[in-house]
């Protein structure tokens, strides 16, 4: 079986600053209104716990998205990763990112396209 | 002093196999952003770029780019971009289809005929500069002001010159280097992993949300670094915003009741005895004094003041007892009539608790590079670091009587002793009524005084900018204040067509400078603002004013960066050498006090009287004021009274402004029960820029305030509801964004906002009057030294808007009805750049 990719993203550090978006739109010429990879919010809403709040950003990848299949073979890594102002995209083998979550002990999600 | 590059970087040029150059370079302005030159990789093919990334090899950025150079190329070749200089008579002012092409000669010959005639009908100081905030215009501002127009009224627009200065001014005063800042190992070759890089415990972050703005050159994200390492955050803000809900402690604190709560902090760690007695011994002055004072204020009235729990605020000092830890003190310090004395306050807390200049702690600044202080630092010797410039520029031109005369100087002494150019809230009431002088000439640099940006006021600074006989300004588009005010348009050479240097924070401190190093010519004829310093300093008009014996820095690019370079303490490259590497650093040094880095002298201690840090400030006495700091209540809040009447030590603008509008309004407070603040930062635009961007658009289409669902639903408003927010100095509309990140009696509404998609004709002028939120902002409400206006802590009410102030339309559909004959779509030769 050929090894599959993913991207490993650290949705407790993502600070939702939009840059995945937008660079993988300007990969690949995507218009308003479409997305590779799109940013999803969850809150801000208080806990019930005083002074606790729940405010996560989780990018999402969407139907279009390659991995930047392009990029990689040219040795890059995909736009969204570079791009990302927190660092908290990782690009991989999806057994290695999982080991990884693994080994987290925050909000992490692992997406594969 | 050392200075290292990244051995292993890139070339600043490579090629890849279809012919695509790419180069790698460093962002400032224009479009504007703040200097911290974060790494670019452009891509050129066939003369056009087509591509802007981030750089890997940049030490601090690694790559990592925001969304507004992501989407440079919207503004770089946008339809709309002015790229011929442009005329239109002063009598058509307002006039969008009044302008017409003119040559670069024909508007040097214009600049020079009205500064004669300006000089000779009204006097030498009859002209006047303006500037915005952080932008590389403050790179040549002196130079367009002192040698150009010869005058000493160059201003900084913002009331209350409420952005940097006061922070800077107090960290001069107090510790007599320059600003302090969290270490985040900018300066060391192994960043995070130099040996000599210390974990901090704390961070402790105060009014600034750096991760959107980068503020003042600083890397935001940084915070991120250093909190993914397992330094904790304390966040004080009056928003739950993002950064507060990852804080260890989040202080919510009242708007602008910041000295209280630092008062708060300080009388724990000093009565509990957390302070570090050997560095108050060895390295403080007055601490008797100061604790004195801070006993005043005592930890339970610090906590009902500031809405802060008490345990809270307990918890915290003895937090900041523990070394090492970083101060990130924002703009929401200089935002305060009360502000001098936060910065005075915090900057005790980094010194008595021992964090100054500690590995991991609060590093001290080198004085100032950026000639943000006008006149002061211009060729007249004064300045403290003069002794090591090698800059070939003959005396400043302009005369004692000049400086003597500049608006507003004698009222204030820290702008007399410190920065030496015009007070931004005296200088409005002349341009107005011509006292005590006419100023009828105003050159622009960069920036946009009738959007709600930095102006209090702006319908002010519409009415008197309209007062002068010729107004010139320099951009890359046109926006509200030229559209209404001005009649000869310079356009701008980006940050992609011309070379400079940037320096993180103003270059005071450590880490990279970086090279903005041209990637390719200006499109059309568009021009630097070196370039038009240059071309100027050709004529004979000017010529002396930069020449001797026939040499001047302004001669080349390469002369000025190299001789500017000199100014960069410890840096001792020239251009070519920055140039070749494209990101130079400078080492961090720590315990300079220790090691006789900061007195000119070579001795060990601080660069002030005493030689050490004054916590009671003999600089504070000699400009007429208190030398200890001092909590004042916000003016516009309920429980403000008048205190100050008869104390001339405390007394300032805010108090009399207040104490005159009461007395004529005795009741008006209860009818503005909100709490407005402003100016929080966004993703997609560096105050009024970026809004011709769609892209940019998709992300933030329209201004939002900020408000509690409890005030939501008693104004019976939903988010995205327009809403009219409205006091006794203005009114404007914004969208509602119902939020519980803000208390019910706090609201924060966007500022910057103007629509370049709306009518560019007078009354509309881009629909500048339709969200301008600084309507609502009041002039002369300022503190004792001239400095800090209450722009996080006005009143207002709110209600829903009857109907929206503008036709909404969806990112994509937005429609420029922009025609200028100087823009890129206009150009027949242009045609094919045009990005959109």
């Amino acid at each position: 079986m050929t090894q599959k990719y993913g991207l490993l993203i650290d949705n407790y550090w993502c600070t939702g600053c939009h840059s995945c978006e937008i660079a993988c739109k300007n990969e690949h010429d995507y218009p308003i209104g479409q997305f590779g990879i799109k940013m999803l919010v969850n809150g801000p809403w208080e806990l019930m716990e005083e002074g606790k709040w729940e405010h996560t950003y989780y990018p999402v990848i969407t139907t279009y998205c390659d991995l930047c299949a392009d990029r990689v073979a040219a040795g890059e890594q995909p736009t969204c990763v570079l791009h990302c102002l927190a660092s908290a995209i990782e690009y991989g083998p999806i057994d290695e990112l999982a080991a990884k979550m693994a080994e987290r002990d925050r909000r992490t999600s692992l997406l594969i396209p | 002093m050392a200075t290292f590059i990244k051995e292993d970087a890139k070339p600043r040029v490579t090629f890849l196999d279809d012919g695509t150059e790419v180069y790698r370079t460093s962002p400032w302005s224009p479009p504007g952003c703040h200097g911290v030159g974060c790494g670019i990789r452009a891509f050129v093919k066939d003369g056009k770029i087509t591509k802007v990334e981030g750089d890997p090899d940049d030490v601090i950025t690694q790559g990592r780019l925001c969304v507004r150079c992501l989407r440079v190329l919207d503004l770089q070749y946008h339809p709309d971009r002015i790229v011929h200089p442009m005329y239109r008579d002063p009598a058509d002012r307002g006039k969008a289809d009044a302008w017409k092409v003119v040559t670069w000669d024909w508007a040097y010959d214009k600049i020079e005929e009205k500064i004669a005639e300006v000089k000779e009908k009204y006097g030498p100081n009859a002209l006047t500069v303006l500037t915005g905030t952080g932008r590389e215009a403050g790179r040549y501002m002196t130079n367009t002001s002192a040698r150009i127009c010869v005058t000493t009224n160059q201003c900084y627009t913002q009331t209350g010159f409420s952005c940097m200065a006061p922070r800077d001014t107090v960290c001069s005063m107090i510790g007599g280097a320059g600003y302090i800042e969290y270490d985040f190992a900018n300066g060391l070759p192994g960043r995070y992993d130099d040996p000599e890089w210390v974990q901090p415990k704390y961070l402790l972050n105060w009014g600034r949300d750096s991760l959107r703005s980068n503020p003042d050159g600083t890397w935001g994200h940084s915070i991120i670094e250093l909190l993914k390492r397992g330094t904790k955050l304390i966040n004080v803000d009056p928003r739950v915003n993002w950064l507060s809900t990852r804080a260890l402690y989040h202080m919510q604190l009242r708007p602008n009741t910041d000295t209280a709560l630092a008062f708060g902090l300080l009388n724990v760690i000093i009565n509990e005895d957390l302070y570090d007695h050997d560095f108050v011994e060895k390295w403080c002055y007055g601490f008797d004094e100061f604790k004195e004072r801070v006993n005043e204020y005592s930890v339970e009235w610090a906590a009902k003041v500031t809405e802060v729990p008490e345990q809270m605020i307990r918890d915290v000092a003895h937090c900041l007892s523990e070394k090492p830890w970083g101060l990130n003190m924002g703009l929401a310090n200089d935002q305060n009539p009360n502000g001098v004395q936060s910065v005075h306050c915090l900057y005790a807390l980094a010194a008595i608790t021992g964090n100054l200049d500690i590995p991991g702690g609060t590093n001290i600044g080198w004085n100032i590079t950026l000639d943000f202080g006008g006149n002061k630092y211009d060729g007249n010797g004064e300045d403290s670091s003069a002794n090591q410039k090698k800059e070939v520029i003959p005396p400043n031109p302009v005369t004692q009587e000049q400086r003597d005369t500049t608006i507003g100087l004698s009222q204030y002494k820290i702008y007399q002793l410190l920065l030496g150019k015009a007070v931004p809230d005296v200088i409005i009431d002349t341009l107005e009524t011509d006292e005590p002088y006419p100023i009828r000439f105003c050159w622009i640099l960069h920036t946009n005084p009738v959007s709600p940006t930095n102006t209090a006021a702006p319908q002010r600074w519409h009415a008197a900018l309209k007062r002068m006989d010729f107004v010139v300004a320099q951009d890359i588009f046109m926006n509200p204040t030229i559209a209404s005010c001005c009649d000869l348009f310079l356009p701008l050479a980006t940050w992609l067509e011309h070379d400079g240097y940037i320096t993180q924070l103003m270059g005071e401190h450590p880490g990279p400078v970086k090279g903005m190093v041209k990637v390719i010519e200006p499109v059309g004829e568009a021009k630097s603002e070196f370039q038009i310093i240059h071309d100027l300093a050709q004529r004979p008009a000017f010529h002396d004013n930069f020449y001797i014996d026939g040499e001047s820095k302004v001669s080349s690019i390469e002369n000025y960066i190299t001789q500017d370079l000199t100014k960069v303490v410890g840096f001792g490259h020239d251009w070519e050498y920055l140039k070749e590497h494209v990101q130079v650093s400078r080492k961090t040094e720590y315990l300079k006090y220790e090691r006789g880095m900061l007195r000119a002298d070579g001795q060990p201690g601080f660069n002030t009287t005493t030689g050490k840090v004054e916590l009671m400030s003999l600089m504070f006495a000699a400009c007429d004021g208190d030398p200890l700091p001092y909590y004042e209540e916000p003016v516009f809040s309920p429980y403000w009274e008048d205190v100050t009447a008869d104390d001339p030590l405390h007394d300032s603008e805010a108090s009399r402004f207040m104490r005159s509008y009461t007395a004529e309004h005795p009741d008006w407070k209860k009818d503005f029960p909100i709490i407005l603040t402003t100016g929080a930062r966004n993703w997609a635009s560096f105050h009024s820029e970026h809004r011709q961007s769609k892209m940019l658009r998709e992300i933030k289409e329209y201004p939002y305030v900020q408000m509690n669902p409890e005030l939501a639903e008693q104004i019976g408003v939903i988010d995205g509801d327009w809403v009219r927010i409205e006091n006794p100095w203005g009114h404007c509309y914004e969208k509602a964004k119902v939020t519980p990140i803000v208390k019910p009696n706090v609201v924060m509404a966007d500022h910057g906002w103007w629509y370049p998609e709306e009518d560019m004709n007078e009354p509309s002028i881009g629909g500048v009057w339709a969200s301008n939120i600084n309507t609502l902002v009041p002039n002369d409400v300022i503190g004792h030294y001239g400095f800090g206006a209450p722009m996080k802590a006005l009143c207002c009410r709110i209600v829903k808007a009857d109907k929206p102030p503008l036709k909404e339309v969806a990112p994509q559909n937005l429609k420029s009805q922009q025609n200028y004959p100087g823009s890129i779509k206009n150009d027949p030769f242009l045609k094919d750049l045009v990005v959109e």
